[in-house]
Order: C-alpha cells, then sequence, then structure tokens
C-alpha cells in the first residue's frame, strides 16, 4: 500500500482515538465546566513525546500537553521508571524549574505511558481537564499574588503504580478541595479516557505492526511539516512588529505592554515576544507552555487549517519568550487567570500579521470574561451543595469575534483559545440559586467596518440565595478590540451590579477578588465585540440594510458611521443620500 | 391485504409493494420530481400498480418517507415564521451553545443563520422557574401587539417557547389559546407540545423547525390525499418518522418535525427486522448511497435511540434512530492536496453529472470510478451504460490521482477505495467503538447501491466475522416502510434524586404518559390487541448533564423495580464509559413513553423461497484487481443463485441497482431467504 493512502487511514484512526478520549470525559464529567463548557482536552503522542493527533475542544490546553509531557519524561520519570498501568499526574505550572508545566493548579494532567507486547513503551495517552477546586484562597476565582494562593500544587507523581492507585495521593487530593464529589467523578472521568487511549492505540499497533505505525507516523509528521512550511514560504519575508496593553484599567499597576516581533524568513517563522513587560504580582502571567499554545493556534489560524495537528505543524516555529516576563512567568507567581494574557497574545499575532497577510487575520475580539458564582439556598436548592451547602454557577461569557477580510466578525461565539460552549440557562437555574433576566445580542456594539465585528452579548441575572460570592474576569474595559484596515474598534466590555436602581455601580475593575451578593442582587455583563475590517464607508449599503432591519444596529448609527441613510418607516435606502454622504467623507 | 411504501430520496423515488398474507413482494423505481413530488410518487405507484397486476383501489395502507422537511430547511425558504419567548430571551434561538464546532481553527467559518430572523422573534412577559412556580404572570395583553405585527409582517406560523414550559406548560398553552382566537388563521407550535425537556436552546429549535414545516407539511398533504383520491386510492394514509414508527396524516400534520430526518431510517426497521428473522441480535446496518453513507448499531434487535440529532446545523431534540453520518458514497470525488495526500469527498459529484465513468460531463474521478478501473464494478452487469468508460475513466484516475502521487493507475484506484473505507470506518467507530461496543460482536448488513461494494473488506477491518447482504440491497430502504408500526413518543422532565424519587410519583408520572400514549393510539385507530407501551427513563450520575436511556418495565412500579433501574443504570455507565460510581447517588431527569401500534408483517420468508432463479447458460468470468494482484474472478447473477448455494471469494455478484464483492480469503453463502452471508474467515480471537 502507498504510504499516502496509508498516512490518511491512520491518520483517521488516530484522530478517532482522541476524540473518543474527549467525549467520555465531557459524557461522564460531573462539574459544569467539563460537562457543559468541554474544558477539557486529550492527545495522543508517541514514544519521543511528539504530539501525533489531539481531541480538540479548547485550543490553548492542546499544545500545553507537550510541553508538559516534555517536562515530565525529561525531568522526572524517564521512560526506564514506567510500566505498564501507571498514570502520573500533575497540576504544577512550574514543575521542573521553568513554566513548562500545567497552565494552572485547576488543570490536571495526567498521562498513561502506553506499552505494547514486547515492544516497551510505544507512546503516551494523555489528558487534561478543568478541575473545579483545589482549595486556594477563595471558593472560586480571585486575585491572587503567588501561585501558592492558588490552591494545592503537585508536581509529577504517579497516580497509578502498575495498576494500582496510590490512595493515599487519593485521600490527599479529595481532602483538599471544597468539591469533593464533583472532583471525584472528574478524575474517574479522566482516568477511563487515558486507559481508552492506551488501549485504543495498541489495537491500532495490533492491526499494523509497530514498525508501519513508526513509519506511518514519521511521515504524518513531516506531512504536517512539509504543508506547514508551504504555507509559511508563501508569507512574504520580513519582520512584523505589534503592541497591546493590559489590564488597560490600571488595575494593579497596569496597563502593561505586550510585544511581539514576527521574522519570516523562507519557510521559518520566529514569535519573539522581547520587550514584553516583566510578570505582574497577579494571576494574569502567562507560564512559557501557554504562551507556545496560544501562538501555535494563532498560527494554526492563519494556515490551512485542515492540516492535521501534530508535532510536525510545530517544526518550523520557533518561540522566543524572555524568562521572567508576563509571557514566561517564574516561580512563585500567579497564573490563574493566564487566559486574559493568552487572548491578548491571538490578537497580538493577527496585529503584527496583517501587515504580512491581510486576508488571513482577523481584528481584535472581546478576549476573556467570565463569571464564576456561588451561593445556597435550602429551600429550593438543597442537593448537592458540598461545602456548606454552596451551588455554583457562571460560563465563559462569549462576545463578538473580530471581523475578516470578507466576511462580517461572529456575534456572540466563544473566542479564540477558550472554545466553550456556554451551558444552558435552564441547567444553570436547576443547579444553583439564580435566575437569568436576559441574554441577548447587544446592539449598536459592533466595531464597525467594510465588514463588521461581530456584536457583544448583553446577559443579566438575578441571585435568589444567600451568602452569594461572584468572582468576574473580563479585559479590554479601557481599550477597545481594535479594527484593521480602517475597522472601528468595537466596544468595551462592562459589568453593572443592580442595573437600573439606586444602588447601581459598575465595578471598578476588569478583575479582582470575589464580591459578596445579597438575595435580589442583579448582575449585569455587556461583553466586548470585535474590531471591525475596513472602512465602514465602503460597507455595501445593503449589509447595513439588513443589519438595521434586524434590529442590531439604529438608523442614527447607520446614517453616522457607515454613511448609509435608511428610511426607518419602509426601510429603505435613500441612494442620492447616502452617495452625497459618502462622497462628502471622501 | 396490500400495503405500498414510497421512499422518495434524492434522485429516485423507490416504490415496494406487498401483499400481507402471501407475503410476495414488488419493487420499482422511478425518477424523483424535486419540483412536484406527487408527480413522481404517482409515476412510482402506476408502474406497481401495473407489474403486480393490482388496481389502484385495491390498496390498503400506504406509508409515505418523505425529504420535503430537510429539503425546506437546507433552502430556508419559510419566510413567514415567527418565535415568541420569555422576555429577555428572544435570541437564544441565534446565540445557540455559542461555540465552534467543527475544526477549531478556522477563522473563517461562519455559524448557521438562524430559522426565525430576529425582527420576526418576539418576547413576551411572564416568567416560571425549574420547580413550574409562577414567578411572574403571563401579561396577556401583549398579545395584541405580537398579532398585530405578526399580520403585518405576513406571519403564517408561529413557535412558542418559553422558560422552564416542560416544568409548567400553563403559559405556553395560554398563549396558544389567545392566539387561537385573536389570530385564527394561523398555525402555532408550542415547545410543552412539541419537546417537553429542559435546555431552552435546543428545546426552541426544535419547535422552531415544528412551527417552520407546519404550512408547507399541511398543504403537502392536502395535495396528496386529493391525489390519492383522484386516482381512486383509498388507502388509509401513514408517514415516516425519524423515530423508527409511523404516524397518520393527520398526527404529521401537527407534528411535521417529527419526519425530519427520516430519509434513512426506514432501511434501519428492515435491517433490524431482517435480523430478527435471522436470529441475529446484534447487527451495524451500513447503507452506502450515491453521496452519503449511514451506520446504524442494534443491540439484542433493539434500535438504539438519540435525543441530540442534528438537521442542517440545528439541533433536534426529540428521540431519533442514533446515526452516525458521513458524506461519502459512490458519487464522491478523490483529490490530492497540496501536502501530497490523497482526499476522497466531501465534494461529491452527486447524480449530475455523476461519475467520469457515466459518462454524462463528470470529468473528476470517484468511488465508482474506482471500483470500476479495479474491475469490482462490472460494464457487463452495471445498469448504467458504461460501455467504452473504461479509458476515460482510467486517464480521469491517472490525471488527477495517480500521475501527482507516482502511482500505476490501479494503484490509484485501490488507494481511492483504501481512503473511503477509512473514513467509512471512522463513521461505524462513532456508533460502536466510541459508545463502548466492540464491532466484533456485531454482524455487518449492508444495502444501498454500493453497500455490497465495499462490506467485505470493511467487516474485515473490524474483525467483523460476518455480512449479511440482503436481496435488492437497492431497494432495502423502501422495504422498512412497509415493515414499520405506528409509534409515538411522550416525555416528561422532572429531576428527581434516588430520594426524592419513590414508587408513587413515578407510577403516576408513567401513568399518566401511557394514557397520552394510548389517547394517541386511538387517534390512530390501532386495535387494541395491537398496543405495546415501551418505557424508558434517562438516567444520570447527580451532578452529571448527559443521560443514559434505562428500559422500565410495563406495570406496576415498585421499590425492587427502582432498585433494578438503578442497577442497569450503573452496568450501561461502566459499559459506555469504561467505569461507574455505585457509591454516587443517581438522577432519575427524563421519563419516556412510546405508544406502538403493530401492524401484520409480511411473511417475506416464504415469499423470497417462493424466487425462481435460473442459472446462466454460461459463467461469466473478468479480471478484478485486489491489494495489488490481479484475479480471475468469476461473475454471478445475483437471480442466479439457488438458495444453499456456496461461492468461494474473490467473487462479484450483480443485481438490478448493486453490486457484491467476495474479497479474496472471504466465502459466502445464499441463505433460506436468498440474502447473500459472506464471513470474513477471521477468528474472535483476531486475525486470520
Amino acid at each position: 500500500m502507498a504510504s499516502s493512502i496509508l498516512l490518511e487511514v491512520v491518520n483517521n484512526a488516530l484522530r478517532s482515538v482522541a476524540e473518543q478520549m474527549s467525549v467520555t470525559m465531557v459524557r461522564s464529567g460531573y462539574s459544569t465546566i467539563v460537562k457543559e463548557m468541554m474544558d477539557c482536552s486529550s492527545a495522543i503522542f508517541d514514544d519521543q513525546g511528539r504530539m501525533l493527533s489531539e481531541g480538540a475542544n479548547v485550543p490553548i490546553h492542546l499544545n500545553c500537553l507537550g510541553p508538559c509531557l516534555n517536562t515530565v519524561i525529561t525531568k522526572f520519570f524517564p521512560r526506564d521508571q514506567l510500566n505498564p498501568g501507571d498514570i502520573i499526574l500533575t497540576n504544577h505550572p512550574y514543575a521542573g524549574g521553568e513554566s513548562l508545566g500545567s497552565h494552572h493548579t485547576k488543570d490536571f494532567i495526567m498521562i498513561a505511558p502506553i506499552f505494547y507486547k514486547d515492544a516497551g513503551l510505544v507512546g503516551y495517552s494523555v489528558t487534561m481537564l478543568h478541575h473545579k477546586d483545589v482549595a486556594g484562597m477563595w471558593t472560586g476565582d480571585s486575585w491572587t499574588v503567588e501561585v501558592y494562593q492558588e490552591g494545592f500544587l503537585m508536581e509529577p507523581i504517579k497516580l497509578y503504580d502498575k495498576g494500582v492507585r496510590n490512595e493515599a495521593l487519593w485521600h490527599v487530593i479529595l481532602n483538599n478541595t471544597r468539591t469533593p464529589r464533583d472532583m471525584k467523578g472528574d478524575l474517574m472521568a479522566q482516568i477511563s479516557a487515558c486507559n481508552i487511549g492506551v488501549s485504543s492505540f495498541c489495537k491500532i499497533v495490533d492491526k499494523y505492526g509497530l514498525d508501519t505505525i513508526h513509519e506511518v507516523t514519521e511521515d504524518l509528521l513531516n506531512y504536517s511539516e512539509r504543508m506547514t512550511r508551504a504555507e509559511i514560504l508563501q508569507i512574504r519575508d520580513g519582520e512584523y512588529s505589534h503592541e497591546e496593553k493590559i489590564l488597560d484599567d490600571g488595575y494593579a499597576g497596569g496597563p502593561y505592554t505586550l510585544k511581539l516581533t514576527v521574522r519570516v524568513k523562507g519557510d521559518s517563522i520566529e514569535f519573539d515576544y522581547t520587550g514584553t513587560d516583566k510578570q505582574v504580582k497577579g494571576p494574569i502571567n502567562s507560564p512559557l507552555s501557554a504562551t507556545i499554545s496560544a501562538t501555535y493556534y494563532a498560527m494554526r489560524c492563519i494556515t490551512d487549517a485542515a492540516i492535521p495537528s501534530n508535532q510536525g505543524c510545530q517544526r518550523p516555529i520557533r518561540v522566543i519568550a524572555p524568562k521572567g516576563t508576563m509571557v514566561n512567568c517564574q516561580m512563585p507567581v500567579g497564573c490563574f487567570e493566564r487566559m486574559v494574557t493568552d487572548h491578548i497574545l491571538v490578537d497580538l499575532i493577527m496585529g503584527a500579521m496583517a501587515q504580512a497577510v491581510p486576508d488571513k487575520v482577523m481584528a481584535d475580539s472581546c478576549g476573556c470574561n467570565y463569571d464564576f458564582c456561588n451561593g445556597t439556598n435550602l429551600e429550593t436548592h438543597p442537593r448537592g451543595g458540598e461545602v456548606t451547602h454552596r451551588q455554583y454557577w457562571g460560563e465563559i461569557v462569549p462576545g463578538g469575534l473580530g471581523a475578516r477580510a470578507t466576511k462580517d466578525g461572529l456575534s456572540i461565539m466563544a473566542c479564540h483559545v477558550t472554545n466553550c460552549p456556554i451551558p444552558p440557562l435552564e441547567a444553570q437555574e436547576i443547579e444553583a440559586p439564580m435566575l437569568f433576566i436576559e441574554r441577548s445580542i447587544l446592539p449598536d456594539s459592533e466595531g464597525a467596518g467594510k465588514f463588521r465585528g461581530g456584536f457583544a452579548q448583553r446577559r443579566k441575572w438575578k441571585f435568589v440565595g444567600y451568602d452569594g460570592l461572584s468572582s468576574h474576569v473580563s479585559q479590554k474595559s479601557k481599550i477597545p478590540p481594535q479594527g484593521v484596515f480602517g475597522g472601528r474598534p468595537g466596544r468595551c466590555s462592562k459589568w453593572i451590579v443592580n442595573e437600573g436602581t439606586p444602588d447601581e455601580y459598575s465595578f471598578e475593575y476588569a478583575m479582582g477578588d470575589p464580591i459578596p451578593f445579597e438575595y435580589g442582587d442583579t448582575l449585569t455583563c455587556l461583553t466586548a465585540s470585535g474590531g471591525g475590517y475596513g472602512d465602514p464607508f465602503e460597507r455595501d449599503p445593503e449589509m447595513v440594510l439588513h443589519d438595521v432591519a434586524m434590529g442590531l444596529v439604529s438608523v442614527e448609527r447607520a446614517r453616522d458611521v457607515y454613511g448609509v441613510c435608511i428610511d426607518p418607516a419602509s426601510l429603505t435606502i435613500d441612494e442620492e443620500a447616502t452617495k452625497a454622504l459618502r462622497a462628502g467623507k471622501a | 391485504m396490500y400495503r405500498l411504501g414510497i421512499d422518495t430520496g434524492g434522485t429516485n423515488t423507490d416504490v415496494v409493494l406487498t401483499d400481507v398474507d402471501s407475503g410476495r413482494m414488488y419493487y420499482a423505481k422511478t425518477p424523483t420530481t424535486p419540483k412536484a413530488l406527487l408527480d413522481g410518487i404517482m409515476n412510482g405507484i402506476n408502474k406497481i400498480v401495473k407489474i403486480s397486476g393490482i388496481r389502484h383501489e385495491e390498496l390498503d395502507e400506504l406509508v409515505y418517507g418523505t425529504t420535503i422537511v430537510v429539503n425546506m430547511i437546507a433552502q430556508k425558504q419559510n419566510e413567514a415564521a415567527a418565535l415568541i419567548t420569555t422576555r429577555g430571551f428572544k435570541d437564544v434561538l441565534e446565540i445557540g451553545r455559542a461555540y465552534r464546532k467543527g475544526n477549531i481553527y478556522d477563522i473563517q467559518m461562519d455559524a448557521p443563520d438562524p430559522l426565525v430572523k430576529r425582527n420576526l422573534r418576539f418576547e413576551i412577559t411572564e416568567r416560571m422557574d425549574f420547580l413550574g412556580r409562577e414567578l411572574e404572570p403571563l401579561r396577556e395583553e401583549e398579545i395584541k401587539d405580537i398579532v398585530k405585527a405578526f399580520r403585518e409582517k405576513g406571519i403564517k406560523t408561529a413557535a412558542v417557547c418559553l422558560m422552564h414550559s416542560y416544568a409548567n406548560p400553563a403559559h405556553e398553552l395560554r398563549i396558544k389559546e389567545l392566539l387561537a382566537k385573536e389570530w385564527p388563521e394561523g398555525y402555532v407550535s408550542t415547545s410543552a407540545e412539541i419537546n417537553p425537556q429542559f435546555r431552552e436552546y435546543e428545546r426552541t429549535s426544535t419547535t422552531v423547525i415544528n412551527a417552520y414545516m407546519m404550512p408547507s407539511m399541511a398543504s403537502h398533504i392536502v395535495d396528496f390525499r386529493q391525489r390519492m383520491a383522484e386516482n381512486n386510492i383509498g388507502a388509509e394514509l401513514f408517514m415516516m418518522q425519524s423515530n423508527a414508527g409511523i404516524m397518520t396524516f393527520d398526527v404529521a400534520q401537527s407534528k411535521p418535525v417529527s419526519v425530519a430526518d427520516s430519509g434513512p431510517i426506514a432501511g434501519v426497521i428492515a435491517g433490524n427486522y431482517l435480523a430478527g428473522l435471522l436470529g441475529e441480535k446484534n447487527i451495524i446496518t451500513f447503507d452506502i448511497g450515491g453521496t452519503s453513507t449511514d451506520v446504524a448499531l442494534i443491540q439484542n434487535n433493539t434500535i438504539k435511540f438519540t435525543t441530540e440529532s442534528h438537521i442542517e446545523g440545528y439541533p433536534i431534540s426529540i428521540p431519533s434512530v442514533d446515526l452516525s453520518f458521513i458524506g461519502a458514497g459512490g458519487g464522491s470525488i478523490a483529490w490530492v492536496d497540496k501536502g501530497g495526500a490523497l482526499k476522497v469527498g466531501p465534494v461529491s459529484a452527486g447524480a449530475d453529472p455523476g461519475p467520469v465513468c457515466y459518462g454524462r460531463g463528470g470529468e473528476k474521478p470517484t468511488m465508482t470510478d474506482a471500483n470500476l478501473v479495479t474491475g469490482r464494478i462490472r460494464p457487463e452487469i452495471f445498469e448504467e451504460n458504461l460501455a467504452g468508460a473504461m479509458e476515460k475513466t482510467r486517464a480521469a484516475i491517472d490525471k488527477y490521482i495517480a500521475k501527482p502521487l507516482g502511482l500505476s493507475v490501479t494503484e490509484a484506484a485501490e488507494g481511492i477505495i483504501d481512503v473511503i473505507n477509512s473514513n467509512m470506518l471512522r463513521a461505524i467507530k462513532l456508533v460502536s467503538v466510541q459508545k463502548g461496543y466492540d464491532p466484533r460482536e456485531f454482524t455487518l448488513l449492508a444495502y444501498g447501491g454500493a453497500g455490497g461494494l465495499h462490506a467485505g473488506r470493511i467487516a474485515e477491518e473490524l474483525e467483523m466475522p460476518k455480512v449479511i447482504i440482503p436481496y435488492s440491497p437497492g431497494t432495502f430502504s423502501a422495504t422498512g416502510l412497509v415493515l414499520s408500526d405506528i409509534k409515538a413518543d411522550s416525555v416528561h422532565t422532572k429531576l428527581l434524586t434516588m430520594e426524592q424519587v419513590s414508587p408513587g410519583l413515578l407510577n403516576r408520572i408513567y401513568g399518566k404518559l401511557d394514557v397520552e400514549g394510548v389517547e394517541n393510539l386511538d387517534k390512530q385507530n390501532v386495535p387494541e390487541e395491537n398496543r405495546l407501551l415501551v418505557r424508558t427513563c434517562d438516567m444520570r450520575y447527580f451532578g452529571q448533564a448527559f443521560e443514559l436511556s434505562v428500559p422500565v418495565p410495563a406495570g406496576e412500579i415498585t421499590d425492587a423495580v427502582i432498585v433494578d433501574m438503578i442497577d442497569a443504570f450503573h452496568e450501561m455507565h461502566r459499559q459506555a464509559f469504561g467505569h461507574c460510581m455505585k457509591e454516587d447517588p443517581v438522577e432519575f431527569v427524563n421519563y419516556r413513553v412510546s405508544a406502538i401500534g403493530s401492524f401484520r408483517k409480511p411473511d417475506v420468508v416464504s415469499s423470497a423461497m417462493a424466487m425462481k432463479h435460473e442459472r446462466a447458460e454460461k459463467q461469466l468470468y473478468g479480471t478484478a484487481i485486489f491489494d495489488g494482484k490481479e484475479y480471475t474472478v468469476p461473475i454471478y447473477d445475483r437471480d442466479a443463485l439457488a438458495i444453499g448455494e456456496k461461492i468461494e471469494g474473490p467473487a462479484i455478484v450483480g443485481e438490478m441497482g448493486a453490486t457484491t464483492i467476495v474479497y479474496p480469503g472471504h466465502s459466502a453463502e445464499v441463505d433460506h431467504m436468498k440474502n447473500l452471508i459472506m464471513y470474513t474467515n477471521i477468528s474472535k480471537e483476531g486475525g486470520k
């Protein structure tokens, strides 16, 4: 059989394994972040730790499994210390002395070495799952300055040794969470997924033989490398720089600067973050493994998305991130909210590459918004609350995405490196003492452009319990998502407590410590929206009319921002007036 | 007693007629007439009436499998559908679950347009909570403005989906009443009637699809009835549903969403029926058509269902047969990407222009072309006229595949088949391995025009020992229509933990659902002795979000029954995910009753046994290529094979609309019903 054919056949088989691992975690997991938001991922690696296939849910996870696996097998468990039936567990962002471990303490990475008959070690089945609570300062998220405040730490350790569970470790883990029941359910799901990866990979080896698998996986990696290099060759050689700000509202000494220079030479590309500010006393620092993930993700987005995801895609890419900066933080700073930085990294790369591949990039997107809350109400929600009957809710609140070269940005859609679905409103109300008042598209919020950014979301809930705590994270609350090539910026994010009442106030900062909530309090979240692409005066008037007809853009905004005059009663375009208005601008 | 089945597909309308008393079956095929479906349907009926010698007025029952819902949704033609939601939530339909499905790196992807546009979505003040308590009364006066807007915008049909209406439908039902008064000319679908389950987006989507379809379904049914009357057909009329049952036209008119994905379902019914007759408990049905392949898993002669199906990207959460679908079939086009990998699909040459070998202008090589070049499809017995096609087909494979990859034409052709087989393997693994079933314990039942071409190799790859190719696999799906029963599903959502659940509570819930089921069967005139109520319960561990469906016995539910249900759940969880947690509390979520009205089935066994066969005077031989080796293979006419006849692979069996390959190393046998039973000769321990 010709190798190009076997390549496709084995690639399909490997994808199937990784997908099955992810499905197992989502469908049998316990906590909302796993079962409804799919915050878990999986991948299969060969015996040298090179990724062969991934079960893609959340982009930021995937490429983080590789650096972490490498740390584990080079610094903790070399192959002679591994046995069939082992599962290694870690959640330590700084394991091995760098920041090439887990992304943060709640992300547990499990590594099951795959042994095949007499051949010994042939690969690794790896899963990662975001656990609900690993102790830490608060029940929920908060502004931490040291990693120790973010929960207990585990350097790589065997949870299973030759198939036997380490009961002492198991109990220590379950003793150090506020939600032991959820933790146990999620751990079981993760273990099952790892085991499925091991047995399924062995079945593939059974079928094709080890030599063939070695040859094919080598080809598969080379194939992805070749495809990626072919794509890089099409990018004009040169240096492209860009800057973005973070903590733009001034919190904790902000704003801070993230800086990037991209160097394209032939079929290689270098992402150099030199010039980025030093790590800060706060949880938003990005470990190097997360910076690498975000960079690989953005690179995959601007190259052919159909290239099989494996280590070969990464070979032409070099990442330079100076130690001790916000993109390569070092012990002991916090890093739990590394997503805030990692979302900006994608915008940063898109911004730099706009000069080189204008048709492949998108304008800035909403970035990271979420709220995680808890409270009690024994009358409506008597069951399931694990510590003082607390019930949890929250979501990664999707906003608008950036516009593209030939298309509008998507409205209310999971942003770049997170790709978590929103849980059903009804499911959240069933689980926790809260009521939704609204989930809707926020009109007039888009970054205008020839192609407009995606609209923001307006989401509001009321707390109907006691002893409430709400943590929130957002970004771009002062500097909005930027447009490109004349596209206008999107809108900033905002959180409002008790909107429309005499007690109304907005959060001063986009991040911070948990806020106490009383029965009846409401929280309104207005997310950021996507930036526009190209001059709004060049937008097809029919597209402007459509947005007006849908109640998404007001007649005034159509006139002022897009230069399109629309009669509100008949919903028709006044061609003459539009022409005059648009000409007047030029 | 004559029963007629009509299966309108994308290209052909298949018609099957059975004399239920004698078991005799008649088959006919006519082109589908997409612009006026009824013309094609009448052509088919007239054709089969002629073949069978039965008169129109003698037809007793007619079962209709239609794609009208899929077509309507795909074309997004309905501009006259509206939606009413709880205030604050009209955008839920458009926002959905808000994540990127498919390729997460594809930043050029689009979200599907909502079926009801934003300016046709209306909000009304009211609110229930998850316990069904009214938090805010319904502001009935707001209906007047909504109706005014309906009239201005020419709305013909409306969906109503309010928060937590599954827990308390009062507001939705009141809105329906008010609309009936204020807006008598419109159609109304409430989520409480269509799909009373929690998860607002999926419930709304299901209800909206129903509303969207109501006017066209109603007029289609009127036209259908009229056309039948004009032709003296007084048969009772039924329609196929995606839940593997049929319903009367009256029921179909009020619940068109039930028809949504029913296209490939009849084949699964026929598959399960045949499996039952053959004593096969566990089968995987494998239907390869021109543009798609559908796979379903049947365990213990029980079809698997899902409440998470999609149509054109829009979720439907009423129970449907759990099908795995891939867009790969005979017309799928092969190509080489810029990294030098061979791909097949998703682009299809369809029926027009079709594969290169059909000579209708197709230039890109397809799966069918690859089968021709390797000698597996035989010009001498294939329906399409393939005279002189070989040269052109070889040239196309050479140009687009062989040259770029540096392969010979036959290597390239075999490569195309290998790649498409690997795609199909993934589809089969989705319903089997990924759900915890071992395909080695199943028999592959292959049909559709191309099922038999690939089934042997696919079964070998999955180490499945046996493959069944039914007689006339090309019309097998239509056969399922005349073998199906009436089925109506009812559901009730109430989240109860192990401690809250009690025999009294469950008996009340199932009692009510049973009554609903019986009423439904009453409406469809099902005689008492043909009724069956089947209960299931969707259960999960407290804290999980996905449920497994556990069978519930009929009759009174006692404490012991509840214990059995919980035990069954633990075991299903272990099988599906590899672990169970016996110490954890189990939660009861949805309660379901399927009301079944069974039909008398034709005696297909004796009908098959009565079929004549005539051996051709001279055995045909031809050259075919398997794994790079040339073989001289016998070519059999299926109709000429005698019951009990044995065949050693490699061999090729041809018949109307289908070809079957017995691969090298495999063997086959014609059973007592003229099915071709193939053996891959793989031992259960794996390997040959």
